[in-house]
């Protein structure tokens, strides 16, 4: 009898669940796939993001770069070899080691970043699987100490595709997480990038000691900034604001106009 | 109670608590699910083509604009360029000549003219010869604003100079060898003095190209000066000629009116109000590197690795002056370390 009744509370629990996961799971196809799209949308929406404040500019009647800043232009091939450069690159975050060996750059509206490779997961539950990270190039300035433009790379989207070992077992969503996980814990640790532009923050004027001229060398001080950054056409546009100080002698120079009245040769 | 009653009790109980459970679940994941920003693949993909051709449209407009861009103008097609604005340079060479003016400092030396003469008064009374070397002449020289026009790669120079506050230094050798009564009465004479006066003010205009160019790393402005020609004149002071005279008005008598008619103040007078031409050198002026260039060092995988850069096209437009250059970094170094 005891065993009966059991039996009926067991099979009530069973018959809930299973409606409760029957109706859960009623609509689950109109999301499928929603990790590749929201992927693809946040790439999407950095470039339309970027290409807005340009055009916001342009409707306002300002020019795409203050008049008096230098303007360098980098293409993105060129980023593209740098950071490769700096590929293979390996973090670890968690149990999770993330080895990022490709690179691929594109400045249309954004400038984009995309690093692929692997990760794995090691221990008593192995996972392994690719790995994209999506992400751009941000926080342009210059690094007074080397003279150069250096950059940092942002993570907007980590995506783990085509997982093995544990692949029937692991979900969309325990993936996400664990991306997540990663994508956070990633950005911190990935290089800064230093782009070669060098970025003096003082003219030197060589003195002229010799001869019937002279003049003491001196310095013009210089404040250097990045005012804007733009990407388009394949390239990213870098203006950098440029404030003239006053000259500073370096060293003093040589003592001139005064006669010695006292040394006059002695009449013949 | 029985125990019968008691399973059925705990039965009753946990299908209440599953039923509890499992509608505080389902309304929890209804929320989940209908949250407002939770889309369908459907409407993130409606979302997705929206964004394309808002990308597409601000692409097309952004490219035309940069196309537009006067200052694009002439910009070269190596995947590394650097455009300074014309305006900047200007501001730049006029802050660094208005400022380096001021410690500019002229020194010429060993100026020498000679006069010679003979004295007749029926007879042959003598001859004079003045030498007059004008050791040294010291000035401050000041500038104006220049003027500043670019193009062909180069841009034209004109700059006011003055040469002002200079003092001068000569000696003054006077030989008088008397002739006849002259030679009698007043024997040979020399008259050795240094005089000082101070340098008259001179208004000038250095004129000279500014070229551009190159090393790859690096923008070198170069100045290329006309030599600069100076007609300098210098006034004895009083206190020199007064020194000069104490010994003319020592000799007296008929000497003195001899040595009189040698009028050696008037020559000298007209010695130094002919001023002397010099011509000052202009082209040990050095080049100057503006300052931004390609860095020739950087920080790969925490390494310094070596940044080479060939310089490519190069121009000056009236609005930009654009360097191209190619780089590589060389990461040997870094790739035997792996």
């Amino acid at each position: 009898m005891r065993s009966s009744v059991a039996r009926r509370v067991g099979t009530g629990l069973a018959a809930a669940a299973l409606a409760l996961t029957t109706i859960a799971c009623e609509d689950d196809d109109r999301y499928e796939g929603a990790g590749a799209l929201r992927e693809q949308q946040v790439v999407i929406e950095r470039e339309v993001n970027g290409l807005r404040d340009i055009a916001a500019r342009i409707d306002a009647g300002e020019p795409l770069f203050p008049a008096s800043d230098i303007v360098v232009a980098v293409d993105d091939t060129f980023v593209q070899e740098l950071l490769s450069a700096e590929l293979p690159l390996e973090i670890a975050v968690e149990s999770f080691r993330v080895s990022l060996t490709g690179v691929k750059v594109a400045f249309n509206g954004a400038p984009l970043i995309e690093l692929q490779g692997h990760v794995v997961r090691e221990g008593s539950v192995a996972v392994e699987g690719d790995v994209r990270v999506l992400g751009a190039l941000s926080d342009l300035a210059i690094d007074a100490e080397a003279s150069v433009l250096r950059a940092s790379v942002a993570v907007d989207h980590l995506a783990i595709d085509r997982v093995s070992g544990l692949e029937a077992f692991v979900r969309g969503s325990t993936l996400d997480e664990v991306a997540r996980t990663i994508r956070l814990q990633m950005a911190s640790r990935l290089p800064t990038l230093q782009l070669p532009i060098a970025i003096q923050q003082t003219i030197t004027v060589p003195g002229l000691t010799e001869g019937p001229v002279t003049i003491s060398a001196a310095r013009l001080p210089l404040t250097a900034s990045v005012s804007r950054m733009l990407a388009g056409r394949g390239r990213l546009w870098v203006a950098l604001n440029v404030g003239v100080g006053i000259v500073e002698r370096v060293q003093a120079a040589p003592v001139r106009g005064v006669v010695d009245l006292s040394r006059r040769k002695p009449k013949s | 109670m029985t125990r019968r009653a008691w399973l059925i009790g705990i039965g009753v109980l946990l299908l209440a608590g599953a039923v509890a459970g499992g509608i505080v679940g389902w309304s929890t994941y209804r929320q989940w699910k209908e949250r407002p920003d939770r889309k369908t693949v459907a409407e993130m993909q409606a979302d997705i083509d929206a964004l394309i051709a808002e990308r597409d449209a601000l692409r097309a407009r952004v490219d035309t604009a940069l196309q537009a861009d006067a200052r694009s103008v002439g910009m070269p097609t190596q995947p590394v360029r650097i455009g300074i604005p014309t305006s900047l340079v200007r501001t730049l060479v006029q802050r660094l000549i208005t400022g380096v003016a001021d410690q500019v400092a002229l020194e010429v030396r060993n100026i020498s003219i000679r006069r010679q003469g003979s004295i007749r008064r029926v007879v042959h009374l003598g001859d004079w010869d003045l030498k007059l070397n004008v050791s040294r002449v010291r000035a401050r020289v000041t500038t104006g604003t220049p003027t500043l026009t670019f193009g062909n790669n180069r841009m034209a120079l004109g700059l006011p100079v003055r040469l002002a506050s200079g003092t001068g230094e000569a000696q003054v050798d006077f030989t008088w060898d008397g002739r006849n009564i002259s030679g009698m009465v007043c024997g040979d004479m020399a008259v050795k003095e240094t005089v000082t006066g101070s340098v008259t003010p001179l208004d000038k205009r250095l004129t000279g190209t500014l070229t551009f160019s190159t090393t790859g790393q690096q923008l070198i402005v170069t100045p290329r000066l006309s030599p600069l020609k100076l007609h300098l004149k210098v006034v004895p002071s009083e206190a020199s000629w007064a020194t000069v005279q104490r010994i003319l008005d020592s000799r007296k008598g008929v000497c003195g009116m001899v040595l009189s008619r040698v009028d050696i103040r008037g020559s000298l007078d007209r010695l130094l109000d002919k001023g002397f031409d010099v011509t000052i050198p202009t082209g040990k002026v050095r080049p100057v590197a503006l300052p931004v260039g390609v860095h020739s060092a950087l920080k790969v995988k925490g390494r310094s690795v070596p940044v080479v850069a060939r310089a490519g096209a190069f121009t000056v437009t009236p609005d930009m002056i654009w360097l191209g250059a190619e780089v590589d970094i060389d990461t040997r170094g870094i790739v035997t370390a792996r």
